[in-house]
């Protein structure tokens, strides 16, 4: 087992609260890695503190043995670290399937000078294109990709976002903070069946956090749970739900 | 009197629009990337002011040549670029990093806006002539080329100004939507946390919009150094008030329409008091028996009274105004006739 993704020790406060309280996992490449915890565990912190939304106050994130505490959020996103967010979060002057699209471009369009030129990259482009449709009917939203993000129900834009977070190519992690949140049991099986494919066809590695884990406990290959801040029990998905300090920490509330 | 303004007058309160568009529309991106107010924009064009008239006294001096149309706005438009640059990134970037508010970055423009002010002067006293002897206040209107609009001479700068504006705007809007960049400047503009997210260099972004806005301010100063007949960096005091107003006007959510904010606004300050004081002079001074004073010198009233219209009635500015809504509406009371 390679890991590919490690926090060492992450506090975060606010204010008084500890939301992380020397949280340390680590994840291994080409595998489904859940993160449960009951509300307000700081599963969501942890999304933010590794992706560089937050800087932690204590504690390191190594990214394929780099240390990226300090990075900001674009430089980890160039690096292969992805995430999508709890509340869709989508750019509502662009359409559908340029939202989609947007998640491709940072590749020869991050420099000025050759940012200018993107008409030279016509291929690129068009392949960009022809990806981001793909992942929407694979979301089964391609239908809509003209449409506006604000047209969308809200479980379409939590598609949109699992679209989106799918297009950087040979992306190192994928962080998706409840992907089927508001999405029908069927299609969520189907996106967790997704994540498979995409998983053994890239080797891509994914940390999700899941409140449904009657659906995820199939597809995933590990499991670490939190609970007030702190990593309570890690392991085969089955044994972490059943674990006494995990049932413990759901019915504490 | 006639009512309307000749020809002459009409094509330089056009230019004039024109100059204030390009600079309102600058205002308006850094407003919108980096949310402060620049209230030394106006001298940052000033920028492009000092460079043409060195220009002229050093190359163009007795060439009457278009060049001077090309390579003016082109210098003028870099230097003011690099001023936006250095401005944004050694002081403006790091007092937001540290916290300061919008007003504090406000006063710290306004601090900029004087020290640039008196850099730009003391520049234009100190530096000797080639070829115009006092360089501050100079005349500079026989240094463009000759040319014809219907039989009459006029000014080859209003002529000149307008097409800048078309030109630059039309590269601008390719450049928001047909390049990466442009795109990632759009999405930073509307959520830069997201855009951080998904891998776009924020920090980057707000400094080209600093060196993007120097660039069409600067552009435009270089050529309203033949607006106002000569360079005295002074002028930009009156000219930041009209700048704003456009943007006000325009809605502060849209480069396009601080555009046309800007030369709504330049041209009721010029065409508007104009045909307001014909108007007063022809028919309320004999009608009434009112002063006899011309209104032409109220030209800021037309300019800051839009502004307070603006606030009043569609405090979204024109780009919040229903726009087809109001077409309809039109259309509907023609039909009804
Ligand atoms: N920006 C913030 N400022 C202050 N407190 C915060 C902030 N973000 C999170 N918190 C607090 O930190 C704790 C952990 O929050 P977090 O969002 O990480 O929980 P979560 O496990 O994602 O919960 P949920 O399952 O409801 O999404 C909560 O008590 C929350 O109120
Ligand atoms: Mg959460």
């Amino acid at each position: 087992m390679r890991v590919v993704l490690e926090t060492i020790g992450l506090v975060k406060k606010f204010g008084e609260l500890r939301a992380l309280d020397g949280v340390s996992i680590r994840i291994p490449r080409g595998r489904i890695t859940l993160l449960i915890g009951p509300n307000g565990s700081g599963k969501t912190t942890l999304i933010n503190v590794i992706s560089g939304v937050y800087s932690p106050d204590e504690g390191r994130v190594v990214l394929d043995g780099e240390d990226i505490t300090t990075l900001p959020p674009h430089e980890r996103f160039k690096r292969g670290l992805v995430r999508s967010f709890q509340i869709p979060r989508l750019f509502n002057g662009l359409a559908v399937v340029e939202n989609t699209a947007f998640a491709r471009y940072g590749n020869p369009g991050e420099g000025i000078v050759s940012g200018l030129f993107k008409w030279l990259w016509r291929p690129f482009e068009v392949e960009t294109v022809r990806k981001a449709f793909n992942m929407l009917s694979f979301a089964r939203i391609a239908h809509l990709w003209s449409r506006k993000p604000s047209e969308l129900s809200g479980g379409q834009m939590k598609l949109l976002e699992v679209a989106r977070v799918l297009m950087p190519d040979n992306p190192k992690v994928i962080l998706m903070d409840e992907p089927t949140a508001g999405v029908n049991p069927v299609l969520a099986h189907e996106i967790f069946k997704f994540i498979q494919r995409i998983r053994d066809e890239y080797d891509a590695t994914f940390l999700i956090v899941e409140h449904r884990l009657d659906i995820a406990i199939d597809y995933a290959d590990y499991a670490y749970a939190m609970a007030l801040g702190r990593i309570i029990a890690e392991g085969d998905p089955r044994d972490v739900l059943e674990h006494p300090r995990v049932i413990d920490s759901y019915l504490g509330g | 009197m006639p009512i309307l303004p000749g020809l002459t007058y009409t094509l330089s309160s056009l230019a004039y629009a024109a100059a204030i568009g390009l600079l309102s529309m600058g205002l308006t991106l850094t407003y919108l990337t980096t949310k402060i107010p620049n209230f030394a924009h106006a001298t940052i064009g000033m920028i492009g002011s000092v460079v043409m008239l060195i220009l002229i006294d050093r190359i163009f001096y007795d060439s009457n040549s278009w060049l001077i149309f090309l390579l003016g706005p082109i210098a003028g438009g870099a230097a003011a670029a690099a001023f936006g640059v250095l401005m944004y990134r050694a002081i403006l970037k790091p007092l937001a990093d540290r916290g300061n508010s919008v007003i504090g970055l406000m006063i710290a423009t306004l601090a900029v806006d004087i020290i640039l002010l008196n850099i730009l002067t003391l520049i234009l006293n100190l530096m000797p002539g080639e070829h115009i002897p006092k360089l501050i206040g100079a005349n500079v209107v026989g240094f463009q080329p000759k040319i014809r609009v219907a039989g009459i001479v006029v000014d080859s700068y209003t002529i000149v100004l307008p097409i800048t504006a078309l030109v630059l705007t039309t590269l601008f809007h390719l450049f928001l939507t047909r390049t990466s960049f442009g795109v990632a400047m759009r999405a930073t503009i509307e959520n830069p946390d997201l855009a951080s997210a998904m891998g776009v260099n924020v920090s980057l972004v707000y400094t080209v919009s600093w060196a993007l806005s120097g660039f069409l301010a600067g552009a435009a100063g270089a050529l309203m150094a033949f607006a106002f007949k000569g360079v005295d960096p002074a002028v930009s005091a009156l000219v930041i008030v009209t700048v704003f107003a456009g943007s006000i006007v325009g809605g502060l959510t849209s480069v396009y329409w601080g555009l046309i904010g800007g030369i709504v606004v330049g041209l009721a300050e010029k065409l508007g008091t104009t045909i307001i004081n014909n108007l007063y002079r022809t028919l309320l001074v004999p009608g009434l028996g009112l002063p006899n004073i011309s209104l032409v010198n109220y030209e800021k009233v037309m300019s800051l009274g839009l502004v307070i219209m603006v606030l009043l009635y569609a405090p979204q500015g024109l780009a919040g105004v229903d726009w087809g809504r109001i077409l309809r509406k039109i259309k509907s009371v023609k039909g009804g006739r």
